[in-house]
């Protein structure tokens, strides 16, 4: 409670409306009040000298106008030219900036999940969606959810004359067909039969096993089957050469999967004959 | 009054080019742009010169003038701008001379002719914002309708009103807080009935 006044308590409400009264009467004193007027005389006087510096300085007012107005054109060309600018450099940069991250985002989703580094040219973007074929399977990308959307298998495809005699000039020239790695393990003992041979395949240990590989060349190998392959979102054509060789172990056969557009091996593997599909086939 | 409006429009085009047109513009408005410049200051050199320059800038940015509001309430615009900008450069110079004086931006040269009670405004309204000294002028001193001192200051009718209302506010904090304790307390207590400040004879002793 505030103090007292003639006995009543000095409110917030009292203050309010002191406060109130006190600003009509600063409003009516204030209107009450002479504004003063300034000299007839001197103002006259002022008003003269005025008079006489713009007669004189009259031409060069007309000058200076004009530089402001040309000023004034300059600095609104300036500032259109310079808009205009930077929206051209943002509708270049911006788009090539979101498509360099997107990618950057689906090589490491991919890095990730499947243990695979994939190349920025093989990526297809568009939008938040990146697509990219991987170990001879399309893998669908949502940069959005950083996540794999879809692995789709390849879908068998026609190839004419000429993409069938290409995907067998490429392989035969391939460097990864011509250093094609092959482990040398131990057979298992297979209905009596004993001993080492390049036949089985069963490995007792993965460590041994690579450091006994070895380089084996299948570019002279007989081609068994060359098939057509696509992806339901991609475009290219991919050929999958399936080859055999004395070179490589009895009963066994080497497959490579061959992109048409980019004329290279993508992958390649080695496994019984007719079991190695091109989707599961592991890059040499 | 349109027909004013019309040969005021044609003057100001004329005086685009022609000087004599110019001159008749200046005269036309002169008076009125002194007075106000004067009213802001109380100095009379100040004036004349603030009052040079208003117009200087004017017949040079004469093509920009887009006849929204009438021409004089645009001169007062520019002389507006002028005149904050003179006090601003006061008060930076001030500070940088670190003056501890609390005294006025502005040392009126000529007071025989003021109204004391303008006087003692006229200093109170000097501690405070230059918006707050504009409006005040511009509404009680220079009656200044809501819609010219919107065109004059660059504001909203409510952007007006709620200046206005602080302005108000800091002048009231501003004059008590000039006045001595007891006055202050005597006021406080409703025992006072007449601002003190108002006083002349008041302010005389206190000073």
């Amino acid at each position: 409670m505030g103090r007292k006044r003639n006995g009543q308590p000095f409110l917030p409400k009292n203050k309010e409306r002191r406060d109130k009264m006190r600003k009509e009467e600063l409003i009516r004193q204030l209107k009450s009040i002479k504004a003063p007027e300034p000299n007839e005389k001197d103002s006259l006087q002022a008003k003269e000298r005025l008079i006489k510096k713009v007669r004189t300085s009259f031409p060069k007012i007309i000058q200076e106008r004009r530089m402001i107005i040309m000023k004034r054109r300059v600095l609104a060309l300036a500032v259109v030219t310079s808009i205009v600018v930077v929206a051209l450099i943002l509708s270049t940069v911006l788009p090539a900036r979101r498509v360099t991250s997107a990618k950057q985002i689906a090589k490491d989703v991919i890095a990730k999940e499947m243990h695979v580094t994939v190349d920025d040219e093989d990526m297809i973007v568009e939008g938040n969606i990146v697509i990219v074929t991987v170990n001879g399977k399309e893998v669908t990308v949502d940069t959005k959810e950083a996540k794999i959307m879809k692995i789709s298998m390849p879908e068998p495809a026609s190839l004419t004359e000429e993409e069938r005699n290409r995907a067998i000039e490429i392989f035969r020239n391939s460097p990864e067909v011509k250093n094609f790695p092959i482990p040398v393990m131990t057979a298992p003992p297979e209905n009596g039969d004993e001993g080492n041979k390049n036949g089985g395949f069963i490995i007792t240990d993965e460590d041994e096993a690579i450091e006994k590989e070895k380089y084996v060349d299948l570019s002279n190998a007989t081609i068994v089957s060359v098939k057509g392959y696509t992806f339901p979102n991609g475009k290219e054509k991919y050929a999958s050469i399936e080859v055999q060789s004395d070179l490589l172990p009895k009963g066994y056969s080497a497959t490579f999967f061959v992109d048409l557009k980019k004329g290279k091996i993508v992958s390649g593997g080695m496994g019984p004959s007719g079991s190695v599909k091109p989707g599961f086939i592991k890059k040499p | 009054m349109k027909d004013m409006k019309m040969d005021e429009n044609k003057l100001i085009e004329e005086a685009l080019n022609n000087r004599e047109a110019a001159e008749k513009l200046i005269s036309l408005h002169y008076r009125e742009v002194y007075r106000y410049i004067y009213r802001r200051t109380l100095n009379k050199s100040l004036t004349e010169d603030l009052t040079q320059e208003t117009f200087l800038y004017a017949l040079e940015h004469l093509a920009s003038f887009r006849r929204k509001s009438p021409f004089i309430i645009w001169v007062l615009k520019i002389a507006t701008s002028f005149i904050n900008e003179h006090f601003r450069k006061v008060r930076k110079e001030r500070k940088g001379l670190n003056s501890k004086e609390n005294s006025s931006i502005n040392d009126p040269e000529e007071e025989l002719d003021v109204d004391a009670k303008y006087k003692i405004i006229h200093k109170h309204l000097q501690h405070l914002p230059l918006s707050y000294q504009t409006i005040i002028i511009l509404k009680f001193f220079e009656n200044k309708k809501t819609k010219e001192i919107c065109a004059i200051m660059g504001k909203t009718p409510i952007g007006v009103r709620v200046t206005l209302h602080r302005a108000l506010k800091a002048l009231k904090r501003e004059i008590e807080r000039s006045v001595t304790d007891s006055d202050f307390l005597r006021l406080y207590n409703g025992e006072e009935k007449e601002w003190p400040t108002f006083s002349p004879e008041k302010q005389g002793k206190e000073r």
